[in-house]
């Protein structure tokens, strides 16, 4: 494996580790199954290459981040304000999108963005061959800061509780309707605007971009929580940023062992249903062994 | 302080399964009241609760705490006065996160949410002081995740959450029927100090005919739906659990 595969790796993880926290803040902050992710990352690459095509690449990632808030957004009413079923909720708003997102990239399925200027452009000079990695860094960081320290705030907080103990949120006279639609919004934007800075990253949007992004993100935080256990704030940013990146060099490797890029959803589907169903399926073997009834 | 008028609660309605829980009722309770309310399974105890927490919505009538309309509010904006606790100590508390968290979510009740600290310095000596108020050692597990704490500490822990920024009313629906008999008393103890301190008035639900007669000043007994007997004053003095027992056997 050669160095610049690498560096791919790590870039294309730091990439995934932005898309990684807004699945971490609906999948783990509030406990709900969001599927609009699959539609939202599209979205995201989908608005962010049509505008960089037209010359304007820092407002082609801004757009992701407002579109995906607004995917988000319709989610969030849509299993709030309409009582519709969280998954099912997502499922529509994601089938929406695609058609949406079709419509952005102007009926084609992909677009290139080849020779165009990108927001890796104007910093070229600096870093060489290192741009990339540095300014997907100090995006990742920057974003990991902010959101960290919203989580420490009073709104941060009740989004937290929200996922923790809905009862006792509105017994606190918080509305956790609003805090369900703010915590959704949040994740989409977070998930658009990776996907927008991975377009931009590979020159190209697909209208398929998207699928099994929420089982990449999921394997990704259950990566991350086989190093890092403790279930403390710095630590879980910590398995989520972890574990994009080492799902992003497992994959590498796969890749390199002869599976096709083609497989790589049913390798991450595999991966989060046994890494999910492990700890029961083994206690049941044990429950076997041990069972005194026949 | 607080006014019934007239409350229909109906479950299930105009079908085979239609069940009266709240059948117009009717009730005035006085600033300052405790007041214990017995009844059997299905007597419309924890309807009459949810009803006023705004967990569930009317069918008719009306609903005036401290002379502002409540019937139709949304529960978070009734929460802002009034507190709640469960017969489920898991209820009433955020397990994955820490007790100093919760009592923070706990304190902002009735403040706007923003995007200040969720925790000020000023705040954690308050909480210290409250905790150690407890007499349970909880000041020292502050940073504690509320999940690895027993029922009767989350109970207690509920009850300082729900008081901590005064309500109006509080809501007890058998908060301590989950309790073994001694961390019962404990937190029975604690209910009506910090009732007694500051001066909230108190509905709890409950099945103990002792714990009914011996805490608060009034009782009242619910029967299907209706509030059939009220308590009061020097015949509430005179009853005794066997005079209650028998008040069980209505109609």
């Amino acid at each position: 494996m050669s160095l610049a595969v690498l560096q791919d790796a790590i870039e294309l993880g730091m990439i995934f580790s932005i898309m990684s926290l807004g699945v971490f803040l609906s999948f783990r902050v509030l406990n709900i199954p969001d599927l609009t992710i699959d539609g939202s990352f599209t979205t995201g690459c989908a608005i962010s290459a049509i505008i960089a095509q037209m010359g304007h690449p820092f407002l082609g990632v801004f757009m992701a981040f407002v579109l995906g808030a607004m995917a988000g957004g319709i989610t969030g009413i849509l299993q709030t304000k309409c009582r519709i079923q969280p998954l099912l909720a997502g499922i529509l708003t994601m089938t929406a999108l695609y058609s949406i997102n079709l419509k952005i990239m102007g009926g084609q399925p992909n677009i290139s963005i080849f020779g165009k200027t990108t927001i890796f452009t104007p910093l070229k000079g600096i870093f060489g061959a290192n741009t990339k990695a540095f300014v997907i860094l100090v995006i990742l960081l920057f974003l990991m800061i902010l959101l960290y320290a919203f989580l420490k705030t009073q709104l941060g907080m009740s989004l937290r509780a929200t996922g923790d103990n809905e009862a006792m949120v509105r017994a606190s006279s918080i509305n956790s309707d609003a805090m369900k639609i703010m915590g959704i919004t949040l994740a989409n934007a977070l998930v658009a605007f990776a996907g927008g800075i991975f377009a931009q990253y590979q020159n190209f949007a697909d209208v398929s971009g998207g699928v099994g992004m929420m089982v990449v993100g999921l394997a990704s935080i259950i990566v991350g929580e086989a190093f890092f256990r403790k279930k403390t704030l710095p630590f879980q940013f910590a398995a989520v940023i972890s574990g994009a990146i080492v799902y992003r060099f497992i994959l590498t490797f796969a890749l390199q062992f002869g599976i096709g890029a083609s497989d790589l959803n049913l390798f991450s589907a595999i991966l989060v249903a046994l890494a999910i169903s492990l700890p029961y399926v083994k206690g049941k073997k044990r429950r076997r062994k041990h069972a005194g009834l026949k | 302080m607080l006014d019934l008028n007239d409350v229909c609660v109906t479950f299930y309605p105009n079908t085979s399964n239609e069940r009266i829980a709240l059948d117009h009722l009717s009730f005035h309770i006085d600033d300052g009241d405790f007041i214990s309310v017995l009844g059997t399974n299905g007597a419309g105890k924890s309807t009459l609760l949810n009803a006023i927490s705004g967990t569930l919505e009317c069918d008719a009538g009306e609903i005036i705490l401290d002379g502002q309309d409540i019937t139709y509010a949304p529960e978070y904006k009734r929460a802002r006065v009034i507190g709640r606790l469960f017969q489920d100590p898991m209820k009433g508390t955020a397990p994955h996160m820490t007790i100093e968290e919760n009592l923070g979510l706990a304190y902002s009740r009735g403040k706007r949410t923003t995007l200040s600290k969720a925790i000020k310095k000023g705040d954690r000596k308050f909480f210290l002081e409250q905790l150690a108020s407890l007499g349970l050692g909880l000041e020292e597990r502050i940073t504690t995740n509320v999940g690895l704490l027993s029922g009767g500490q989350r109970q207690a822990l509920t009850l300082l959450m729900a008081t901590i920024v005064t309500p109006k009313l509080l809501l007890l629906d058998e908060h301590t029927a989950a309790l073994d008999p001694k961390t019962a008393k404990q937190v029975m103890d604690i209910t009506e100090r910090m009732v007694k301190e500051h001066h909230i008035t108190t509905l709890m639900i409950t099945h103990n005919m002792k714990q009914a007669l011996e805490y608060g000043n009034k009782t009242i007994i619910l029967n299907e739906g209706k509030i059939v007997k009220v308590l009061e004053g020097e015949e509430r003095r005179q009853t005794s659990v066997d005079d209650l027992l028998n008040m069980y056997d209505f109609v």
